[in-house]
Order: C-alpha cells, then structure tokens, then sequence
C-alpha cells in the first residue's frame, strides 16, 4: 500500500511518501511527479522516513523525477531515507548521485 | 508467499541488511515473472519453493510463461542513471548465485544466498512451497 502528500516547507515542494513504492504502486503516484515537474518547481524533496518498501519500479520513477528536475535546472533532495529503501540506494550507487539528508531543513540548507 | 519469508526470516537470528537483501530479490523475480513471462496474461501460475538453512537461503520460481533468460540481458550502466532494467542488477548484487532453466514448459528460476554468519536457527531448517495464481 502507498500513500503520498505534497506540502510546502518555505520555498520546497515536499513529496512525502509512505508504504511500499512497487511496480503495483507507481502507477498511483506517477500523476503526482508529473504534476510537480509540470509547474516548474526547482527545490523538490522526497520525504521518506515511513516508505518501507521500495523495488526497480520506484526507483525508475525517483530517478525520473530527479533527471526531469535536474534538467530544468533544479534538484531533488532524498530525505530521511531509512531501511530496505536506503540500502537498495546504495547498492545501485544512487547514493553517490542523489544527495540524501536527514532532515528537511537540512535539505533547505543545501539547494 | 513473500509474508511466508518474511516469517521464516524474522523467526531466525538475522540482520537487517540481510531481510532487506532477501525481500528485494524475491520483490524483483516474482515481478520479472508477472511482467515478462506472464505479459499480456490476465492470470498466470508462479510455484515458489524457499529452503532455509543456517548458512543459506535457495528460492526457487516457477512457471509457465515465456522464457526470460537472466544470462541474456545486458546490465545497464548506472553511471547513466537509468529508469528500467534496474530488478536483476539488484538481484545479482544481493543474491550469491542466479540459475535459469528451461525445462520442458517451465522456467525455472533460482536464487541462492550465502550467509555471512550462519544462522541461529528456530529448528533445523525448513522448506515452503505453494503455488501462486497471479493477477
């Protein structure tokens, strides 16, 4: 199960996320990445600390959003990223690419 | 089925690191199945067999779509941060070995991984089976 809201922290879009993010889950979310990069946004923060699962597929769409962002010449922070979720970042070398925080003040400090 | 290793995983003296390994590559070869042996398949049948001992776990798929040869697909370069073909890159990175078969109708698909430290087992080991009906 997945669920997800997105809020303003000063001047950041939060997108927080919760459950497990999998190939039966990104489906739902997707339409909320596509919004976020539709506006335009530069400051985006994926606020992690209750996703407990994530798999490939949720990873492609992180990474997604993170090029798309990127590419509009913003960035994503990971934040509060813990368990199965921080160890799959690691092992596919995402950790070196995103730039992970733990907290979303901290995430402010470093946009 | 996955709640079944889940169980079996935290009945035993394991680390979180290893669940995560566990839970990940069994995540990613059942999906790998829905979505590349059973495509365009409203059902289709997966057998998994899960043989824990105190210095390995063999999981075992098997089914009867399409062959999906693990040997034939090309690792992506993740320097270039790719969206697809992430599932076996994260199976070959936690799972000690990977085994396709095709025999006959059947794939069968199997992961072993070594432990570290072995085991401090509940009882001497243990063996589930069960065949699921996937949507």
């Amino acid at each position: 199960m997945l669920s997800f809201n997105q809020y303003q922290h000063n001047d950041i879009t939060v997108l927080s996320i919760s459950g497990n993010l999998d190939s039966l889950t990104v489906p739902e979310i997707r339409p909320e990445i596509e919004k976020i990069v539709a506006t335009g946004v530069l400051k985006v923060a994926l606020e992690m600390s209750s996703l407990e699962v994530i798999d490939s597929s949720g990873i492609g769409a992180i990474v997604s959003l993170f090029k798309r962002v990127r590419g509009l010449g913003g960035d994503v922070k990971i934040v509060a990223v813990r368990g199965q979720p921080r160890e799959i970042l690691r092992l596919l070398g995402l950790e070196r690419a995103f730039d992970i925080v733990g907290t979303l003040d901290e995430a402010a400090a470093r946009f | 089925m996955i709640d079944v290793l889940t169980r079996r995983l935290e009945h035993q003296t394991t680390t979180p690191e290893l669940n995560a390994h566990v839970i990940s590559a069994f995540n990613e070869a059942f999906n790998n199945i829905v979505e590349h042996a059973y495509r365009g398949e409203p059902t289709g049948v997966v057998a998994i067999e899960i043989t824990l001992s105190s210095t390995s776990l063999a999981i075992s798929f098997i089914d009867r779509g399409i062959g999906f040869d693990v040997d034939d697909v090309e690792q992506p370069d993740l320097e270039s941060l790719p969206e697809r073909g992430l599932g076996l890159v994260i199976i070959r990175s936690v799972m000690s070995r990977i085994d396709y078969r095709r025999k006959g109708d059947r794939n069968i698909l199997s992961l072993e991984k070594d432990f570290v430290s072995p085991l401090v087992m509940g009882d001497e080991g243990s063996s589930d089976r069960c065949g699921k009906e996937e949507e």
